[in-house]
């Protein structure tokens, strides 16, 4: 799994450790069950400090990606293949969906185009997990 | 004597030309420069200057050499010390460019991490521990069968074999601190330079373990006159050097074939337009004397690679390193008062 972060960002670094987890799920990079390395480990790998990479860890836990394990550590808890989201999920979603539609919206962006750039992104997940 | 001095003037020469030759394109002189900067004319000038400074000081010092007579610890030393100051003055330059044109105002600073290096890391090729180990029994055993004074420490059997044993268990422990140190990654370009990092660490730690093999051999080859088995000749002093030898150029062969972290291997297809955008952090002001020492307060990170040559060096800004430092200076300053007793070395020079 690579994770890149943009040091330059206006996005706080474990907000964007938690994005690249996730795309990197998504592209089919990491599976449930595949181990991600210790807090410490990936922090120092960044060259960031340890309490980045933890609330990271927190923020994907929270959401239900990842598990940890006094014993294993951090595991993927979930991938495309393991079945319908979790109750709540979904409104917690929309909510952060109509933000984004909100701003294509008003940045004029046309219907049949916000559905062609979600159809593209949707398709890049999928031919990864059918090849 | 005059054949030496050529031999050493060539040796330190080549080494420089090709400390600066294969270098990753993004750090010319130890300065980290987007890839795009890599060809800058600024920075094909310094290249060009360098080498010239190089080879007019090789002529120089053959010269000199000749007409004074120096021999050839010196004329390595004195050489050693030009070409480094050099590589410094390049490193200078190219830094002082960079500032002038606001190089690092032209992008955006990332950094990126392959987790498979964690998850599953590159794992240490016992397989080629083995000549070391084979060596190891093959002494005990000559030892063995010749009933040799076991007591006598130095070249005897004992010295020998603990010698042997010592390379044959640290060299293991050099391989697994190289693997499990911080990748040294490209963040424009996270997935080709992953792939070539692996490539190259497996290498580099398949010759350290060699390494042991060439240690354990020497310590053969250099107790055998003593013990009497072969006869005292420059034929059986010489022999002794001939294993390092042919690992320190495995190590250049190496380092020439897929070059600083890998950079020199072909890229696969597709590889070569990979780029997300971001330029590997820069982080200079941590590094200094031309990119040899890492000082930074803020990095969990113990070891790092260096930016120059098929070397690791400590984070001096870190508590581990100074603990390390210190222990090494308390073993030389107890060494160097006589309260411990290091194993006696034949003295070469």
């Amino acid at each position: 799994m690579h994770l890149t972060v943009d040091l330059d960002s206006d996005v706080p670094i474990y907000q964007q450790i938690r994005d690249r987890v996730v795309e990197a799920i998504a592209r089919g990079e990491a599976k449930e069950g595949d181990p991600l390395p210790s807090t410490r480990q990936l922090a120092a790998d960044f060259g960031i400090n340890f309490l980045t990479v933890s609330k990271a860890y927190d923020l994907l836990r929270q959401q239900g990606v990842i598990r940890i394990n006094r014993k294993s550590g951090a595991v993927i808890r979930r991938d495309p293949s393991s079945g319908p989201p979790e109750p709540g999920f979904g409104a917690n979603w929309e909510d952060r969906m109509r933000i984004l539609l909100a701003e294509a919206t008003v940045q004029g962006i046309s219907r049949p185009d916000v559905v062609s750039r979600c159809d593209a992104l949707l398709a890049q997940f999928e031919a990864v997990r059918s090849p | 004597m005059i054949l030496l001095v050529v031999a050493v003037i060539t040796g330190v020469t080549c080494f420089a030309l090709a400390t600066a030759a294969l270098g990753r394109p993004t750090l010319p002189f130890g300065v980290r420069v987007a890839a795009v900067r890599a060809d800058d004319p600024a920075i094909v000038a310094q290249r060009r200057i360098y080498t010239r400074l190089v080879l007019s000081a090789a002529v120089l010092a053959a010269v000199l050499a000749v007409a004074l007579e120096l021999g050839a610890l010196a004329v390595a030393v004195a050489l050693g010390v030009a070409d480094m100051a050099f590589y410094y003055l390049a490193y200078r330059r190219i830094r002082a460019v960079k500032r002038q044109e606001w190089w690092q105002a032209e992008h955006r600073y990332g950094v990126t991490v392959d987790t498979s290096f964690r998850t599953n890391p590159v794992r240490i090729p016992w397989l080629w521990l083995t000549p070391a180990v084979a060596v190891l029994v093959v002494t005990v055993t000559i030892g063995w069968g010749h009933r040799l004074d076991t007591v006598l420490v130095g070249t005897g059997l004992v010295g020998t074999v603990l010698g042997q044993l010592g390379a044959t268990v640290l060299m293991p422990v050099v391989a697994l601190l190289v693997l499990r140190a911080r990748p040294d990654l490209d963040a424009a370009r996270p997935v080709a330079s992953a792939r070539r990092y692996r490539v190259y660490l497996l290498g580099t730690a398949r010759l350290v373990l060699l390494l042991a093999t060439a240690i354990n051999l020497q310590l053969l080859l250099r107790a055998l006159p003593q013990w009497g088995l072969v006869p005292r000749t420059t034929f059986w002093t010489a022999a002794q050097f001939v294993p390092l030898g042919l690992v320190v150029l495995g190590f250049l062969y190496w380092e020439f074939r897929v070059g600083q972290a890998g950079h020199r291997l072909p890229a696969l297809p597709g590889e070569a337009d990979e780029n997300t955008g971001v330029v590997q952090r820069d982080d200079d002001k941590y590094w200094f004397l031309a990119g040899m020492i890492y000082v930074n307060r803020r990095d969990p990170a113990v070891l790092v690679h260096r930016r120059v040559g098929v070397y690791w060096t400590l984070n001096l800004g870190h508590p581990v390193a100074w603990l390390v430092l210190a222990a090494v200076l308390v073993t030389a300053l107890l060494t160097g008062l006589g309260v411990i007793d290091p194993p006696q070395r034949q003295n070469w020079f």
